[in-house]
């Protein structure tokens, strides 16, 4: 069990300070992604140094570091979902007037549309109980997925994220 | 403030610690624990449990159940939609994506795209559908969330409802004011939208910090 650094590139002001800090060099990289193999386990010199809050610890497992998801009624839910469902409902309807338009405005305005709505259903379902993807909630869903009829073709996607969710990196157990 | 921190951080890394050490226990009595950091081949090959007298033979690792999340809902839900499942696995690849889990994001992504491709599409799309959809969910649906989501005290909920209701009126606006707004974008002025709420607005620039959600601008992307 480790817990690593992260680094968000778009809060980064390009301080240095966690290169300045890091006993190992794993925040000096050419991609801006920290070496994990390098990254001192809970160290944290790099988050409490950087003056942009651009840098945080997460952990490779989980259990210790996330707290149980907090409990939805299942009445909440199912509202939540149908609410998704109309957002969805009008994102495909958007796209669909997207391929019909010819005209380049329109395009833009309807690519607008469906792009919000997408964020939306999202909000919800994520609201409707699917918040954390190391959530036994997450693991649960894909594992019933992979038993229902789920295509052959995606089938290996589903092993190998269930194999993380399970396994070091995502870490759940 | 900086101290306590550090102690706290102490403590963790001791619970850690701890918690990899094995431990033993006489599984004939199961009462018998070893001291700890005591190992089985560390004793005399006659020892005896001194609770219940059986040898060596009996000595077993302890295992501790893992403390687990229990699942939210027993009932999980099997009647998730294809559109519902492919939101929320984009979802969930954001959610890996900021914790810097690339692989993970990966492959919520595929399962996401999976489901778009095979999710109903529907069958006339026309704006007044667009209209029509929008102003059940304004007249209807989300005050019958928002009570649910009240009477049992669910902020997290009535967050997401405060702000997707506040989206969606913004977005009945844009399609009534259409004309107007495809004109606007045919003067060179962009489509912004939230990454966070999803709030649309057509302008020169985005605002400074997104009037729904209170995000800074830099999360507000011109499509």
């Amino acid at each position: 069990m480790k817990t690593i650094a992260v680094r968000d590139l778009t809060k980064c002001t390009k301080d240095c300070l966690c290169l300045y800090v890091c006993p190992t060099g794993a925040t000096d990289t050419e991609d801006g992604k920290i070496d994990t193999d390098k990254c001192i386990d809970d160290c944290r010199q790099c988050v409490d140094a950087c003056p942009s809050g651009a840098m945080s610890l997460v952990s490779e497992e989980v259990p210790k570091i996330y707290p149980p998801q907090h409990y939805r009624e299942n009445a909440v839910r199912q509202k939540m979902y149908k609410l998704a469902d109309s957002k969805l409902r009008q994102e495909q309807i958007a796209k669909a007037l997207h391929e019909e338009s010819t005209d380049e405005n329109e395009k833009t305005f309807l690519k607008g549309i469906a792009k919000s709505n997408r964020l939306m259903a999202e909000d919800l379902m994520r609201e409707g109980g699917y918040l954390l993807p190391q959530s036994n909630n997450v693991k649960a869903l894909l594992s019933y997925l992979q038993e229902s009829d789920f295509p052959e073709a995606e089938q290996d996607t589903l092993k190998k994220l269930l194999r993380h969710t399970t396994g070091k990196l995502l870490g759940l157990l | 403030m900086r101290s306590i921190l550090a102690r706290l951080r102490t403590i963790r890394l001791y619970i850690k610690e701890e918690s990899t050490v094995k431990e033993y226990i006489c599984k004939a009595c199961e009462k018998y624990k070893l001291a700890p950091g005591e190992r089985p081949e560390d004793l005399p090959s006659n020892w005896k449990c001194p609770v219940c007298g059986v040898g060596l033979n009996a000595l077993e690792e302890l295992v501790v159940e893992p403390k687990v999340d229990p699942i939210l809902d027993s009932n999980l839900p099997k009647d998730l939609s294809f559109g519902q499942l492919s939101a929320l696995f984009s979802n969930l690849a954001k959610g890996c994506d900021k914790q810097g889990k690339s692989d993970e994001k990966t492959l919520f992504e595929t399962l996401s795209d999976h489901y778009n491709r095979v999710m109903q599409k529907e069958p006339k799309s026309v704006y007044t559908k667009l209209d029509c959809l929008l102003g059940e969910e304004l007249e209807r649906d989300f005050y019958a969330a928002m009570k649910e989501a009240k009477t049992v005290a669910d902020r997290g909920a009535q967050r997401a409802l405060v702000w997707t209701k506040k989206v969606s009126y913004t977005m009945r606006s844009l399609l009534e004011d259409k004309a107007e707004m495809l004109a606007m974008i045919g003067t060179g002025k962009s489509v912004h939208v939230c990454q966070i709420c999803g709030f649309v607005v057509v302008d020169d620039d985005a605002p400074d910090r997104c009037p729904v959600c209170g995000v800074p601008k830099f999360k507000i992307k011109a499509v």
